[in-house]
């Protein structure tokens, strides 16, 4: 009970440093960065967008937007960068606010996304992120 | 009574029925359909006895190799094999039932410990619970133990492990993630407490540290890929003359990856449904994840820790014969998991020079110990045997260096 109220506190703090100024100015750049995937055709470069896109929304707290821009990236191309790092921590996010909340599939499903990510850097380290 | 006593002598006395019931409760209490349960347990079933098969025939060619070496060489030679100290254990010794329950109180006792004490790690690397418990099983059992005790003691250190290790591990993590959300849980832990440790007396400081992930390398994947070819170029010749000897262990040496498959299949059933208790019990969990989970972090001292725990592990080869140990022959998927994730401790501890230093350090450490195994283990009958996750070897002559002269003396 109190390291949900503790968790819930500093997600909150995050949120509020934000200033409207900076949140607009993100919310600009995630505009753009979309409409250059849309005009984008090639693979590579869009996953970089979409990573992109995903660390922006991020940045905002918009967590699941977040998830699902950086799981698209991921779907065009596996790369180990920022936008892995951060989906890995906003799945461990998500799986130990399903287990605060008893939901049980919701901790079987991030958790089963933790060992793809796994798999994903095994992966890559071995065959040099190609 | 007569038919709890058949039960547990009849049925409960095979490895295999055990470790299924296991899954099934697992699957039952995380209130999977009844297809569910059955396929789950049906699967874990064939998996163990898969299992069993595959680490006979490893420790077939690795004793076979073991003697061939020792006529050859005049020196005892081994390729360290967990697998093939499972599979003696299981075979030989009938003791998969207690590995099987000794790795579910590794789990129990880890769930209790994280519940009730400030540590909350949850250890979620199942393989290496699982050779956790081959390793408290098989010296317990030397050291005197049975059933329940052997069972509970095994449990209990195998769990304190479990949370010690994240535990001592994690301000290191800490400081590569930056964050707490994820701790390393991986039995080789020690070797990167010493890698971290090396790194430090004799590796860079303060505004002199440069990490190696600073290094821009020119066209850094082909680099990456060429390492890796530089080292087959050492390694490969180092087994060819080996394979002129015993031509089968160059197989098993190669199939380790098969392995791994093969263990997941088992260990895939079980592991997944206790993890979803154990972070229903404890909320604040911080799930202890297998070392690849890390790499992506520190890309370039994982290569950089292949490479010098490679030099380490080939060095110790063939200087501790000359004190009279065993010739412990390196393995490569222990130096690409263990030294790359060893890699990032000593690079984040001691930049470059404490990462090029503390590695080959390190790739001399985890080959000492098991070979300081080796004398033990053929005091107890296992021929041409000894492991490399340096935890489960720690553990191992804690049990021989003090439990049992301590239980002996009583």
């Amino acid at each position: 009970m109190f390291g949900f109220l503790k968790k819930k506190k500093e997600q909150h703090e995050v949120i509020q440093t934000l200033s409207s100024e900076e949140k607009e100015e993100l919310q600009t750049t995630i505009e753009r960065l979309k409409k250059d995937i849309d005009q984008t055709e090639e693979t590579d470069q869009r996953a970089v967008l979409f990573e992109q896109v995903g660390l922006k929304l991020a940045e905002l707290g918009d967590n699941d937007q977040a998830i699902e821009q950086l799981e698209k990236s991921l779907s065009l191309k596996k790369s180990i960068n920022d936008g892995y790092k951060k989906l890995m921590s906003l799945y461990n996010a998500k799986r130990a606010e399903a287990a605060r909340a008893g939901d049980d599939q919701g901790i079987d499903h991030y958790m089963g996304k933790m060992d793809e990510m796994r798999q994903i850097a095994k992966q890559l380290t071995i065959t040099g992120n190609k | 009574m007569g038919v709890i006593n058949f039960i547990i002598e009849n049925i409960l006395t095979q490895a295999s029925i055990t470790i299924a019931l296991i899954a099934m409760l697992g699957l039952i209490l995380q209130k999977k359909s009844t297809g569910q349960i059955i396929s789950g347990t049906l699967k874990t079933l064939l998996g163990f006895q898969v299992l069993s098969a595959g680490s006979s025939i490893i420790v077939g060619s690795l004793t076979y190799f073991g003697q061939i070496f020792t006529e050859g060489f005049q020196m005892e030679g081994i390729i360290p094999s967990i697998e093939a100290i499972n599979g003696q254990a299981m075979n030989e010794l009938g003791l998969g039932r207690d590995i099987a329950l000794t790795f579910l109180a590794i789990f129990i006792f880890n769930i209790l410990l994280a519940r009730f004490t400030k540590w909350k790690y949850i250890f979620l690397t199942g393989q290496a619970i699982l050779w956790m418990a081959t390793m408290t099983t098989v010296f317990g059992y030397f050291a005197g133990l049975r059933g329940f005790v052997l069972i509970l003691v095994g449990g209990f250190i195998g769990a304190v492990f479990a949370i010690a290790m994240p535990a001592m591990a994690q301000p290191i993590i800490r400081k590569v993630t930056g964050s707490n959300d994820i701790a390393l849980g991986h039995f080789c832990t020690i070797g990167y407490l010493f890698e971290a440790g090396v790194a430090k007396i004799f590796g860079e400081r303060g505004e002199n540290k440069k990490s190696i992930e600073d290094i821009k390398l020119p066209a850094h994947f082909e680099f990456l890929q060429d390492t890796y070819l530089s080292v087959m170029v050492v390694m490969v010749p180092l087994y060819i003359v080996t394979v002129l000897f015993a031509g089968e262990t160059f197989a098993a040496e190669l199939s380790g990856g098969q392995n791994y498959i093969m263990f997941g299949l088992l260990l895939g059933e079980i592991v997944p449904a206790f993890r979803g208790i154990a972070m229903k019990l404890v909320p604040d969990a911080i799930p202890a994840l297998d070392c690849p989970v890390f790499f992506p972090y520190s890309p370039n001292a994982v290569i950089l820790g292949f490479i010098t725990t490679t030099i380490g592990t080939v060095i110790a080869m063939f200087t501790l014969p000359m004190f009279g140990l065993a010739m412990i022959l390196p393995g490569m998927l222990t130096n690409f998991f263990a030294g790359g994730t060893a890699g990032i401790f000593g690079n984040a501890v001691g930049g470059r020079r404490g990462a090029i230093i503390g590695g080959i350090a390190h790739g001399f450490f985890i080959t000492l110990l098991p070979a300081l195994l080796v004398t033990i283990f053929n005091s107890m009958g296992f021929v041409s045997a000894t492991a490399t996750d340096v935890d489960t070897v720690v553990v191992a002559l804690l049990y021989a260096w003090i439990l049992s002269p301590i239980l002996k003396a009583f």
